[in-house]
C-alpha cells in the first residue's frame, strides 16, 4: 500500500486509486496479478490480452493469487513454469500459411534463488513452428538467460531497492510506449528505487536494426505516474545518434478501471523533432465478463524516428506470443519517419464472454488508422513493408475471435477455436529478422492447445 | 518545428491525398558528332528531335523541337500535361531493381528484386525533309531518321505504384536519386527488354542510317542484324596481266584499260560504311572502295558489303586516279589487293578532293 498525501499531485492522483490489480486483470486466466515486487514491470494492464511471464522474479510471479495453478512455485529455491501452446492454423482466405501454422510452443521459466539477493533466470523457448518442415527438422531451443542482483533496504523511514538485472530484459516498454512498446529486450538494467521515486537505465542492443543500441535514464515519481527520460538511439557506423528527452505520465483512474496515459518527446536533432502519444483505456469485468476499450492517438513529426534516412526497422524473436501485443507500435512509424509526418488514431477492443458451461466467446479488435504526409516536395512515394503507398491514408484492422472451452474449473488451460487475421510475420528460419510483426493479406482459422503449468 | 502542435494536432482530422505521378520527364540530348551541324545541313531540311513512341506499329511523337547550333548542350522538355497513358505504347520492357544487404547479422541476405513494366520511347533527331514538322516513318517519308539513344535511354513505368509496391526502401531511395519526385519516367540503361534505372545523364544519340533507326524504332529494339559475304570486283589495268595480279578467291577480275576509263562514280544509295583507301607495293598501286548498304524489313536489317578493287601500274596511272590527292595511302602492311579497312594512314594529304571521301573515315548520308 502506497501512502497517501505526499504532495498536493500525489492526493489528487491517489484519491481516486485503489492499489489492488484491475479487474481485467483479475478476468485474464493466465494472467499474474500485476506485483509492484516485479520490477519495471510495464506489461499493459490494460487489455485481455494474455499477460507473459517475465523473466525475472519468477518466485514473485508464481507467488501471486492468479499464479496459484503453477505447478512450479514451491520448488524451494527453484521456481519453475511453462506457457504451453500446440496450434493449427489453416488458411481461410489467406494466400499463403503464416510460418507458425502447425506449431509447438513451449515457453519455459526457470529461476533459482542463489542468494537471498541473486536469482538465476532462464526462460527457454522450445518450438516447431511448421509440422510440414519434417520431424523436428525446424524444431528451436532459444534461451534467454539473466542474472539479476536485488537488495532491499530501508533508509528515514523509507523503503528501496536496487536492482542489477541483465541480459535478457524480456518485454519491454518505456514510457506510455512512444519510442518502445512491448519490445523484447537484451541488455543491462540497473534500477534504485526509493519511497516513490526511483532512478533507472536501460541498455538494450539491437533494438530495430542490426546496428543500434539504446541508452536510457529515467527519473520517475510517484511510483512511475510520471517519468522523466533521456535516452540515446545509438548506431554503430556512420549514422547519427539520436538523443531524446521524454516526459510521459501513467494515471490509473476509478479503481484502476481508467487508465490515461500520455508522453511527450523530443529527437534532439539541430532542429528538434517531436512526438507523442495520448491513450485511454477502460477495463472492467463483471463475474467472469470482461472487457476492454481504449483509443490512442499518435504524433511523430517527420524525423522523428531515431534513423536519418529511410529504412526498415527488424526484429527478431518474433514468436506467437507477440500477437499478445498492439500493432501500433512504433515500429511500423519510425522506418518511414525520415520522410513523413505521420499520425494515427487507433482503437481496441476486446471481450470475454461466458456463454455457460465451459465455454467463453471471445474477441478482439483493433482499428487503426494511419496518416503519412509528405511536408516537402518533391512528392515521394513509397511502400511501407506492410504494402501501404505512402503518403496517404492506411487503414488496418487487426481482430480475433472465437470459442474458448475451459474444461477444468479454475484452472487457465483451454481449447481455443478463433478466426484471424493477426498472425506473426515470422521468416522461415524463425530467427532471421523481419520488417513486419504481423501477417495481414488474409483470414485464417486456429485451433489451439494451451496450458498454463 | 515546422508546423505549430496544435495545428499538426487538428490536422489529424484531414487526409493526406496522395497526387499522381508527375507525366514528365525532362533531359538533354547530345547529338553525335557526325551531326555538326552547318548551314548547309540547315538549309537541306530542319534538324529536329522528338520522342517516340510505337504502339500496334503506330508511331506517336511527341511534340520535340528544332535543333539548332547549341542543341548539342540544350535542353529538351516533354510539355508538362502530355497524357503519358495513352502516349504509352505497348512496347514493354522490365526495369529490374536490386538491392543487396549484407548486414542483417553478418548473414548473406540474398539480392531483392523490383520487377515492373516499362515503356521505353526512343529520343531520335531527325531531318524534317518535307517541312512539315512531323517526322513521318512511313517508308514512303523523305524524313530521315539520323540518330536515337541507345544503351542509355529513358523509360516510362506502365504502373509506377505497382513498381513502387515491389521496391524496398533502398530501392525506393534509389528510385529518387535524382532529386525528383514521384515520376512515372526515370532513366534506364540496357539493351533488349531488361532495364535497369540509371543515374540521370545526358542522352547521347547515336547515328546511324534511316533504315536501321527506323526499324530499330518500329520494331522496339528488338533488330537482329544479318552481315551478308562480300562481294569483291577488281579492274586490274591491262598494262598487267590478271592471272598473276588477281587477288586468290576472287572470281570476278577484269582486265581493263583504266586509262581510258572512266572515275568510279558512287552509287547514290545509303550506305552504312564507305571508306577508299590506296595501298602501294614497289610496282603497284590499288584503290579500294568499300560500301556497305543496309536494307531492313520484318525487324531483320541486312547489310551487304561490297569491295571494288583498281589495280594499276605504280608509275602509269590514269589520271583520275585519286590515290595522294583525295585518298591517302594506307601503311598498315597488308597486301594491296586486301579489300580491308586501313588503321595505318599516312600523313594527311594536301590535294583537293577528288570526289571520293576521306579514306578510313566513316561517312554519314
Amino acid at each position: 500500500m502506497i501512502p497517501c498525501a505526499r504532495s498536493l499531485a500525489a492526493v489528487a492522483f491517489w484519491c481516486l486509486l485503489v492499489p489492488r490489480g484491475s479487474a481485467a486483470q483479475a478476468a485474464g486466466p493466465a494472467a499474474p496479478e500485476p506485483s509492484e515486487s516485479v520490477v519495471a514491470d510495464n506489461r499493459d494492464r490494460f487489455t485481455l490480452f494474455d499477460r507473459r511471464l517475465l523473466n525475472r522474479q519468477l518466485h514473485d510471479q508464481l507467488a501471486q493469487p492468479d499464479a496459484a495453478h503453477r505447478i512450479g512455485g514451491d520448488f524451494g529455491i527453484l521456481a519453475y513454469a511453462v506457457d504451453a501452446e500446440v496450434a493449427s492454423v489453416q488458411r481461410l482466405s489467406a494466400p499463403e500459411f503464416s510460418r507458425f501454422h502447425g506449431y509447438f510452443v513451449f515457453d519455459n521459466f526457470a529461476s533459482l534463488e542463489a542468494t537471498d539477493s541473486l536469482d538465476l533466470n532462464l526462460n527457454l523457448a522450445l518450438f516447431n513452428p511448421s509440422a510440414s518442415d519434417g520431424v523436428r527438422v525446424s524444431s528451436y531451443a532459444v534461451p534467454g538467460g539473466g542474472l539479476h542482483f536485488h537488495h532491499g533496504f530501508e533508509w528515514a523511514g523509507r523503503r528501496g531497492r536496487i536492482d542489477v538485472l541483465g541480459t535478457d530484459l524480456d518485454l519491454t516498454t518505456l514510457g506510455s510506449g512512444l519510442l518502445l512498446e512491448h519490445w523484447p529486450l537484451e541488455g543491462a538494467f540497473a534500477n534504485l528505487g526509493y519511497g516513490d521515486f526511483y532512478f533507472r537505465s536501460y541498455f538494450g542492443g539491437r533494438v530495430f536494426y542490426p546496428e543500434d543500441d539504446i541508452f536510457s535514464w529515467h527519473l520517475g515519481a510517484l511510483h512511475g505516474m510520471v517519468e522523466a527520460t533521456v535516452l540515446q538511439w545509438k548506431f554503430r557506423g556512420a549514422t547519427p545518434d539520436s538523443w531524446y528527452v521524454d516526459l510521459s505520465s501513467r494515471v490509473p483512474l476509478f479503481d484502476e478501471r481508467v487508465g490515461l496515459r500520455a508522453e511527450l518527446a523530443a529527437n534532439l536533432r539541430q532542429r528538434a523533432r517531436f512526438g507523442a502519444v495520448g491513450r485511454i483505456d477502460y477495463a472492467d469485468s463483471l463475474g467472469r465478463l470482461a472487457w476492454h476499450a481504449g483509443y490512442q492517438f499518435r504524433w511523430y513529426q517527420q524525423g522523428f524516428g531515431p534513423f536519418r534516412d529511410l529504412r526498415a526497422p527488424t526484429t527478431t524473436y518474433n514468436l506467437p506470443f507477440r500477437a499478445d501485443g498492439y500493432a501500433t507500435n512504433s515500429f511500423a512509424y519510425f522506418g518511414i519517419s525520415d520522410w513523413f509526418e505521420q499520425w494515427s488514431h487507433t482503437l481496441v477492443a476486446e471481450v470475454e464472454v461466458p456463454l455457460g458451461g465451459y465455454f467463453r466467446a471471445v474477441g478482439e479488435a483493433e482499428v487503426w488508422a494511419r496518416f503519412v504526409a509528405d511536408r516537402e516536395a518533391p512528392l515521394q512515394v513509397i511502400a511501407t513493408p506492410e504494402g501501404h503507398l505512402v503518403p496517404g491514408t492506411l487503414l488496418d484492422v487487426y481482430y480475433r475471435s472465437g470459442l474458448r472451452l475451459y474444461p477444468y474449473p479454475n484452472l487457465p488451460h483451454r481449447l481455443s477455436l478463433l478466426v484471424t487475421n493477426k498472425q506473426v510475420a515470422t521468416p522461415f528460419f524463425v530467427t532471421d529478422p523481419t520488417p513486419t510483426l504481423f501477417v495481414t493479406t488474409g483470414h485464417y482459422i486456429a485451433l489451439m492447445m494451451e496450458a498454463f503449468l | 518545428m515546422r508546423r505549430p502542435l496544435l495545428g499538426t494536432l487538428l490536422a489529424a482530422s484531414c487526409q493526406p491525398a496522395t497526387p499522381p505521378a508527375e507525366a514528365d520527364i525532362a533531359f538533354t540530348a547530345v547529338l553525335p558528332s557526325e551531326l555538326e551541324l552547318g548551314d548547309e545541313a540547315m538549309e537541306e531540311g530542319a534538324l529536329r528531335f522528338a520522342v517516340v513512341w510505337v504502339e500496334d506499329s503506330r508511331v506517336r511523337v511527341s511534340d520535340g523541337g528544332r535543333i539548332r547550333d547549341g542543341f548539342v548542350s540544350g535542353r529538351a522538355r516533354w510539355p508538362r500535361h502530355v497524357n503519358a497513358e495513352r502516349l504509352l505504347p505497348r512496347e514493354r520492357a522490365l526495369l529490374v531493381t536490386e538491392d543487396y544487404d549484407y548486414t542483417v547479422g553478418g548473414t548473406y541476405v540474398p539480392p531483392r528484386a523490383a520487377y515492373a513494366d516499362a515503356y521505353r520511347p526512343r529520343v531520335v533527331a531527325y531531318r524534317d525533309v518535307d517541312g512539315d514538322a512531323e517526322l513521318s516513318l512511313e517508308p514512303t517519308s523523305p524524313d530521315r531518321v539520323l540518330a536515337s539513344d541507345a544503351i542509355t535511354g529513358i523509360a516510362a513505368l506502365l504502373d509506377p505504384e505497382a513498381a513502387v509496391r515491389q521496391m524496398s526502401f533502398e530501392q525506393a531511395r534509389e528510385y529518387y536519386a535524382d532529386g525528383r519526385g514521384y515520376s512515372r519516367f526515370l532513366f534506364v540503361t540496357g539493351s533488349g527488354s531488361e532495364l535497369r534505372r540509371s543515374p540521370p545523364s545526358a542522352l547521347s544519340l547515336v547515328a546511324g542510317v534511316h533504315a536501321e533507326r527506323r526499324e530499330e524504332i518500329l520494331c522496339g529494339r528488338a533488330m537482329f542484324e544479318r552481315r551478308l559475304s562480300i562481294e569483291t570486283r577488281v579492274f586490274i589495268d591491262e598494262a598487267l596481266d590478271p592471272e598473276t595480279t588477281c587477288p586468290r578467291g576472287v572470281a570476278d577480275c577484269s582486265g581493263v584499260s583504266l586509262t581510258t576509263s572512266d572515275a568510279p562514280v558512287l552509287a547514290d544509295t545509303e550506305a552504312v560504311e564507305r571508306f577508299a583507301v590506296c595501298r602501294q607495293s614497289a610496282d603497284l598501286e590499288s584503290l579500294l572502295i568499300y560500301e556497305a548498304t543496309s536494307t531492313c524489313g520484318g525487324c531483320v536489317c541486312e547489310t551487304t558489303p561490297s569491295a571494288t578493287l583498281y589495280l594499276a601500274v605504280r608509275d602509269d596511272v590514269p589520271s583520275w586516279w585519286p590515290c595522294g590527292t583525295g585518298v591517302d595511302y594506307c601503311r598498315d602492311g597488308y597486301d594491296l589487293t586486301t579489300p580491308a579497312y586501313c588503321t595505318v594512314l599516312t600523313e594527311p594529304s594536301e590535294a583537293v578532293d577528288a570526289g571520293l571521301p576521306d579514306a578510313g573515315v566513316r561517312t554519314l548520308q
